[in-house]
């Protein structure tokens, strides 16, 4: 059994601990408030701009940019979204594991599969594995996630048009509420509207009418389709990019809050279990010395 | 008709509007009601809506513009209503880049970064200097 005086000494230390986890899961809270209010902020232009785009592509055809060619598998990347610092549970896991599932089941007809990562975190991962690292940046912070977004589409863009890759990917914490989080992968390049998809569902269903009217050739465009998507389909680009760092940023402060909960629960546990352990133990001490006592008593009436 | 204007950071307007005046990459344009669909390129300027009879302002740079039956979406790359401009600020801005623009090479790379920058500061001290007069967005 410890001594009294190393229980007291752990409990002093778990208590401390507690401090910190607590303190950490304020902060953590606030700033996923602001996080959360950025992506909801952000989400009518990324609704809208993904409308526009399918919109338009869907008029082009698409064949109406360089960045839709859809062309055979072989070199694959992908844009790995995780964070700088840990003590957010399995945040980085989630994205470290999901990468090398993806990489190793739906991209398995690649020759080759490189990474350009955001996060020392997931850095730190795929460097001890030797993967295929094309780049690594540290984790955005709100203030800076559109610019290096930003940066980030114009490097997988360079990628994409000068061959070295065939088909860009992220994969990121996409953020559902507060406790929960869900790893989702998405595809960057060649450019795939979510709406083209359902576009062309809903044509198949309503026959072949249903589509002419938003997709139809009462439009005007200004100066004309070419330029106006030579303009809006690398900008959808680094939306898709800021959204998904937008949605890691919010899911890693939710992440890192419902771990440091846990930690301050499990260290007030951990309180009571010591304190109970160093009242038992104080107990036995003066039970003992009692003992002692009544014996050096006994022993001199005798 | 319908105004939705946002921009990759936040959502500036979603509105009934009687007319709205944009500037395009070909020049200046109106959108009245029964516009014809419509979808141009922004360039950097002053965006004019009225709404409930009063005109309002705002500084736009980059960007798309749809019109969609009765829905005017504009994407722009940076916008803020003309009541939010500090204009004192804005005209320090515009000074600083007119100095660094007088130290740089005409031809330097950096050169038509710098004149795209005073183009935009010069636009939002200009849309800044509207607030004053018109008692702007109510936001």
């Amino acid at each position: 059994m410890p001594s009294l005086k190393a229980i007291r000494n752990r409990i002093t230390s778990v208590k401390n601990t507690r401090k910190i986890t607590r303190a950490m899961k304020l902060v953590s809270t606030a700033k996923l408030r602001r996080a959360q209010d950025a992506l909801t902020q952000a989400r009518p232009y990324t609704s809208a701009i993904s409308r526009v785009v399918s919109e338009l592509s869907a008029a082009a055809g698409t064949g109406g940019h360089k960045l839709f060619e859809e062309r055979p598998l072989q070199k694959a990347m992908i844009v790995v979204m995780s964070s700088d610092r840990g003590q957010a549970g399995a945040f980085n896991a989630n994205v470290t594991k999901a990468v090398e599932r993806y990489a190793a089941n739906e991209l398995s007809a690649a020759t080759e599969v490189s990474l350009r990562i955001i996060g020392r975190k997931g850095n730190q991962y795929f460097s001890r594995r030797r993967a295929t690292i094309t780049s690594f940046d540290p984790a955005p912070t709100g203030a800076n996630a559109l610019e290096s977004a930003r940066e980030m589409a114009n490097r997988v863009v360079d990628d994409f048009s000068s061959g070295k890759v065939d088909r860009v990917f992220v994969v990121y914490n996409e953020f559902k509420n507060a406790a929960s989080q869900a790893v989702r992968v998405k595809q960057v390049l060649p450019v795939v509207t979510e709406e083209t998809t359902e576009l062309t569902t809903s044509k198949d269903a309503h026959g072949a009418g249903a589509g002419t009217d938003s997709g139809g050739g009462d439009f005007i465009y200004e100066p004309d389709k070419q330029i106006l998507l030579d303009r809006l389909v690398p900008l959808y680009v680094q939306i898709l990019l800021y959204r998904a760092a937008l949605e890691s940023i919010t899911s890693f402060f939710a992440a890192q809050m419902t771990a440091m909960e846990n930690a301050t629960k499990n260290a007030g546990e951990m309180i009571s279990a010591l304190t109970l352990q160093f009242n038992r133990a104080r107990q036995a001490a003066i039970t003992k010395e009692l003992a002692e006592i009544v014996g050096g008593a006994e022993a001199l009436k005798g | 008709m319908r105004l939705l204007l946002v921009t990759p950071e936040r959502q500036l307007l979603d509105t009934d509007i009687e007319e709205v005046y944009a500037p395009g990459v070909l020049g200046q344009f109106g959108v009245l009601p029964e516009h014809v669909n419509f979808l141009t390129a922004l360039g950097t300027g002053e965006l004019r809506y009225r709404t409930k009879g009063a005109d309002h302002y705002v500084a736009v740079s980059g960007g798309i513009l749809e019109v969609l039956d009765d829905l005017v979406t504009v994407l722009a790359d940076t916008a803020e209503f003309a009541a939010e401009i500090d204009v004192a600020r804005a005209r320090q801005a515009e000074e600083r880049l007119k100095h660094a623009l007088a130290r740089t090479a005409a031809d330097a790379p950096e050169s038509a970064d710098l004149q795209a920058a005073l183009v935009r500061a010069s636009n939002r001290q200009a849309v800044g200097a509207r607030a004053g007069r018109t008692g702007a967005a109510a936001h």
